[in-house]
């Protein structure tokens, strides 16, 4: 009996090992997700802007709010970002010229691309989209290529 | 058969039917957590309500685009993680009406005015605003100070940032009818409200806040909620807290609730004031800046809880002893002005009547005059006589003993009549107040005119003296200690 090689054929044992690495595994598994939460507490930065057909082709809507400026044009709407790529100052937002911070002299065209000052960066578009009831939704938190265009 | 021919095999065994069941519940646990979650099967169904719903390609295309996440309000303002959107998708979406929960939209579109972007959930509804499923977010048996209010109550919270009279007819109408009944019903004579009240019962300023593990919970039946404890301490005081002094108010059910909406709606919350009412301002300033006080108003509801409407002496059987009858127009002939107005702003300490004046029950001076000035619509105070010179105090105990200590104690300190050995009473009460008393008794009280049954001016004054040995002596440190 002693000769006999008894590990290949100690099924049982092998069940155990395996089943408690398993086990131990899922757990380590469920554990490295602890540190990655789900939503994170911080405030929503998704706005809401309401119906669609109350902006004005042509206007521009400032939101204070969430440092933004929200463009109707006839192609359709796109947000541009009020908050500095430099020192995150809010520029201000002069019709027909563009977009000027009143920190340290960034300027940005009408498209929030850099044309003078220190910002490395242009202003970034946000990402729109329609809530479920219709209503016109800026997340401040997503960002789109420039020259996106969203139609309603 | 051999089964010693592994001594390890117990352990294999064990160690396998182990491992397979940590596996087993681990495995469980992520269906529950990834797959099966109450509020990914909520948001599915209402995905499919929003195709439902969809009547152009836009629509569709949303629609079809709805994630299906975790989703949550946060208002670091008030302190709101709330994630109560996760499963009420719909409560901002006017479509969603005549959906059934958890996709209906809120109802009377309180939500277009309380955008729930800005308020949250929690600041109206209570309840754990963090909770994933239902049972959480109500809380009602979990360690969780303030459980979902019931729809029934949740008008309470309206006070937070309202005044309940400046809001339009119909809203809130059971927190308007509580606050209405706190004062009619004179809850403010034994409780306190904003410093004013009296001080029988515990001040009331912060009780909606206060958590169940506050109350005495030790004979209230069935659900253990706070509002449970409050409505059914109205039903019956002494029987949740028994020696309870509380009489039960006579209300109906309707009543008990909208009292228990009002006590409820008694936070004192720090509000960000940009979410305070118009209203809700001028509220607070009005009541640093009160207007003219209405004595009749003031002594409904300060005074007539234990006074009655003050023409009679009453009989209570709680406190187990006559309440005096303040405007029995008997006493007020015979007492002063100076002497009403020090027994309302002192109390009588001794007895169940507590002091009005600034420091004690809150009331100004003002508003002490104006209740004044509602006693003396009885009776103006009448010149006494005078009384007789003070007399000798022995012949005078035997006189009280015979005659005054069936009802006024041997010992002064009152049985069924007041305590004449009271040092409010010996301090305001004059000479000249308590021989007339004495000679034309006290009409509608069991008092006697001893005038009547022939006691002479000389025996008033041996009384006197015996009377006037009660009155305290020494500084006023000294006659505070026991």
């Amino acid at each position: 009996m002693h000769e006999e090689p008894s590990r290949r054929r100690d099924f049982l044992g092998l069940a155990a090992i395996w089943s408690s690495a398993l086990a131990m595994g899922a757990a380590i598994a469920g554990m490295l997700r602890l540190p990655k939460p789900a939503v994170l507490p911080g405030p929503l930065r998704v706005f809401k802007l309401g119906d669609p057909a109350q902006f004005a082709v042509g206007s521009v809507t400032k939101l204070e709010a969430a440092n933004l400026l929200l463009f109707r044009d006839e192609k359709g709407f796109h947000a541009i970002s009020s908050v500095c790529t430099h020192l995150g100052c809010i520029v201000a937002h002069n019709e027909g010229e563009g977009f000027a911070c009143p920190c340290h002299g960034s300027r940005y065209n009408e498209d929030g691309a850099v044309i003078a000052g220190p910002a490395p960066t242009g202003l970034p578009w946000l990402e729109i989209s329609l809530s479920p009831d219709g209503q016109l939704e800026v997340n401040a938190e997503s960002q789109v290529n420039r020259g996106t265009i969203f139609r309603a | 058969m051999k089964p010693s021919s592994d001594p390890s095999r117990t352990y294999k065994w064990a160690t396998l039917v182990c491992a397979v069941v940590a596996v087993g519940f681990l495995f469980a646990a992520a269906v529950r957590e990834n797959i099966s979650a109450d509020w990914r099967r909520y948001q599915a169904n209402y995905k499919k309500i929003l195709l439902a719903k969809a009547t152009d390609d836009t629509a569709r295309r949303t629609a079809e685009r709805f994630p299906i996440e975790i989703r949550q309000v946060t208002v670091p303002t008030l302190g709101a993680v709330d994630r109560c959107v996760s499963c009420h998708n719909g409560i901002d979406d006017p479509r969603m009406a005549s959906e059934a929960n958890p996709y209906k939209t809120h109802p009377k579109g309180l939500l277009k005015i309380h955008p729930v972007e800005r308020f949250g959930c929690t600041v109206c509804h209570q309840g754990q605003g963090a909770a994933l499923n239902f049972q959480e977010a109500k809380a009602e048996d979990y360690f969780w100070d303030y459980p979902l209010l019931p729809a029934s109550l949740t008008e309470a919270t309206c006070n937070s940032c309202h005044d309940p009279d400046a809001l339009p007819p119909g809203a809130a109408a059971k927190l308007v009818r509580g606050k209405k009944l706190y004062f009619e019903k004179g809850c403010a004579s034994c409780h306190k409200l904003d410093g004013k009240g009296g001080s029988l019962g515990p001040a009331l300023d912060n009780v909606g806040l206060k958590t169940k593990h506050q109350f005495m919970r030790a004979q209230l039946q069935g659900s253990q909620t706070v509002w449970n404890w409050m409505a059914e301490h109205f039903r019956d005081p002494a029987k949740i807290v028994p020696a309870s002094l509380m009489p039960a108010p006579a209300l109906t059910e309707l009543d008990t609730q909208a009292l228990t909406v009002y006590m409820l709606s008694l936070r004192q919350r720090e509000i960000p004031s940009e979410y305070l009412a118009r209203d809700k301002i001028e509220e607070k300033y009005a009541r640093l800046h009160p207007g003219e006080p209405d004595g009749k108003t003031l002594y409904q509801q300060y005074c007539a809880s234990c006074h009655d409407t003050g023409l009679f002496t009453r009989w209570d059987k709680k406190f187990g002893r006559f309440v005096p009858g303040i405007r029995n127009s008997a006493f007020l002939k015979t007492e002063e002005d100076e002497c009403l107005l020090e027994t309302v702003r002192e109390g009588r300490p001794g007895t169940r009547m507590p002091g009005w004046g600034p420091k004690a029950g809150g009331l100004t001076e003002k508003e002490l005059s104006a209740v004044l000035g509602y006693l003396r619509t009885s009776a103006p105070f009448q010149d006494l006589p005078p009384a007789p010179e003070r007399g000798s105090a022995e012949r005078g105990k035997v006189l009280f003993n015979h005659e005054c200590a069936g009802c006024h104690g041997t010992d002064g300190k009152g049985l069924i009549a007041p305590a004449l050995a009271n040092p409010v009473f010996q301090k305001a009460a004059s000479d000249a107040f308590i021989a007339q008393t004495i000679r034309l008794g006290r009409e509608n009280t069991p008092m006697p005119a001893f005038g009547r049954a022939g006691i002479s001016e000389q025996e008033i004054g041996d009384v006197l003296a015996y009377l006037r040995q009660w009155e305290p002596k020494g500084p006023p440190a000294q006659r505070a200690g026991r």
